[in-house]
């Protein structure tokens, strides 16, 4: 039988783990924003891929919803 | 974080949200319409650049001098005031007032078509997407209105910064994006206001900031006036200012610009006595060749009388930041989808600023210390992460 770790180790909060996938968001955010302005066309794409993800997040957190 | 430093930040966060959230809802709404103006005004068949086609008028076209001559005919008693160039259609557009410092409401805006000099008409105004705009930039209270929602959005971007520091210990033991929507209204609520508040800050801040910068403008630009113009054009301090009727070629002027700045395409001219020029030169105003620089003027200060260059500076620091605000602040730079990934932000933004606003009106007596407890335990109940 496999020893697991206590379960206080395994499930320990951190304020880097609370704000790793919010600071994700808010990077490719502000880069997105900033890519947008560098050109145009294909650096658009670019632009609007990095400003999905708000949008994904909260509709994954929809789905997930309790 | 200790117990006395969260309930800090909740005051703060408390009463900088309070204070500004009617107006930010205001701002909210009437952004969403202004979001699309382009679209909604070619719907209106009020989209002048597609009717009218052909070179762009910052290129090519009639002399400037001719067309100039036609719509003062047009509006007589008048001066012009600002000449604005198309980088897509041959469209120009003449600005007259009664004097060279009219103020905004007195001055009249006409199309021109720069290809065949045919006159178009006044811009079209009054609309809604006017009221709109007036009602999101001033509240049609003019610069007093401008400053206070300008405040009101520094206060929004503090709120976003106190906000964001009570996520930490509130989200400590959540997974990020529950959403606890069955049972407790008040916990339900919290949950969207935390995860749309989280996933739209950087944006949100973005936003708020340009949108403080850009309530700024006037007084940025009276700035440069007072400041940048003044030094670049010292030798004419003490002479009158130059009457209309002795105003040169602009054509001239124009060409001596452009020779001093290859490469760049004018965007538009501030005739002398305005709050874009001094009191003698037409201030010719610049936009970059990449679309980044685009966005960002520099003028060139021609002697209207003479038409000799004086000056060519690129502007202060903060008033590039203010170019700059324009378009991170409307969203217009990058197609429609970015409009509509604008629009759904501005969505959810709504719903933050109502989310909390529910919280704070569905409180019972000692709501704060029961909030701060709730924030100091970390939200205790709810799925652990694994």
């Amino acid at each position: 039988m496999n020893a697991l770790p206590p379960a206080r180790a395994r499930h320990r909060p951190s304020t880097a783990r609370t704000f790793a996938v919010p600071s994700a968001i808010a990077v490719t955010s502000v880069a997105g924003l900033i890519v947008g302005l560098t050109g145009d066309g294909v650096t658009d794409i670019l632009c609007w891929a990095l400003l999905a993800p708000p949008l994904v997040a909260t509709a994954w957190a929809w789905r997930d919803r309790r | 974080m200790k117990r006395k430093t969260i309930r800090s930040w909740y005051v703060v966060h408390k009463w900088t949200a309070i204070v500004s959230t009617l107006f930010l809802l205001m701002l909210c709404l009437t952004g969403l319409p202004l979001i699309f103006h382009d679209e909604i005004d070619r719907l209106a068949g009020d989209d002048y650049e597609t009717l009218v086609g052909g070179a762009p008028s910052a290129r090519a076209g009639l002399p400037l001098d001719t067309l100039l001559g036609d719509a003062l005919r047009n509006r007589p008693g008048e001066v012009p005031l600002f000449m604005a160039f198309s980088q897509d259609s041959a469209l120009l557009t003449v600005t007259t007032g009664p004097a060279p410092d009219a103020p905004g409401d007195r001055m009249t805006l006409l199309f021109i078509d720069r290809a065949t000099g045919q006159p178009l008409g006044p811009a079209p105004s009054g609309g809604v997407m006017d009221f709109l705009l007036t009602l999101h930039t001033d509240m049609f209270l003019g610069l007093p209105g401008m400053l206070f929602l300008g405040a009101m959005g520094a206060l929004f971007v503090v709120a976003l910064i106190s906000g964001t520091v009570l996520y930490a210990p509130f989200m400590r033991r959540l997974s990020f994006g529950t959403l606890r929507l069955r049972g407790h209204r008040r916990r339900a609520r919290i949950d969207q206001h935390n995860l749309l508040g989280i996933v739209t800050l950087a944006w949100c801040v973005v936003v708020g900031l340009t949108g403080v910068i850009n309530a700024l403008a006037d007084p940025l630009v009276d700035r440069w006036r007072n400041g940048e113009v003044a030094a670049m054009t010292a030798a004419y301090a003490n002479a009158p200012a130059l009457p209309p009727q002795r105003y040169g070629s602009l054509d001239r002027a124009l060409a001596q610009a452009m020779a001093a700045l290859p490469g760049r395409s004018p965007q538009f001219v501030a005739f002398p006595g305005g709050s874009w020029s001094s009191g003698h030169h037409y201030a010719i105003f610049f936009q970059g060749s990449t679309p980044l620089t685009r966005h960002l003027l520099t003028p060139a200060l021609v002697d209207a009388e003479t038409g000799i260059l004086t000056d060519t500076r690129s502007m202060p620091a903060l008033n590039q930041a203010l170019m700059l605000s324009k378009p991170l602040h409307f969203g217009d730079y990058g197609g429609l989808p970015l409009k509509l990934i604008w629009a759904l932000l501005t969505l959810a933004t709504i719903w933050v600023l109502w989310t909390g606003v529910l919280l704070w009106l569905r409180r019972r007596p000692g709501e704060v210390d029961r909030r701060v407890d709730e924030i100091v335990s970390g939200a205790a109940r709810g799925r652990v992460r694994a």
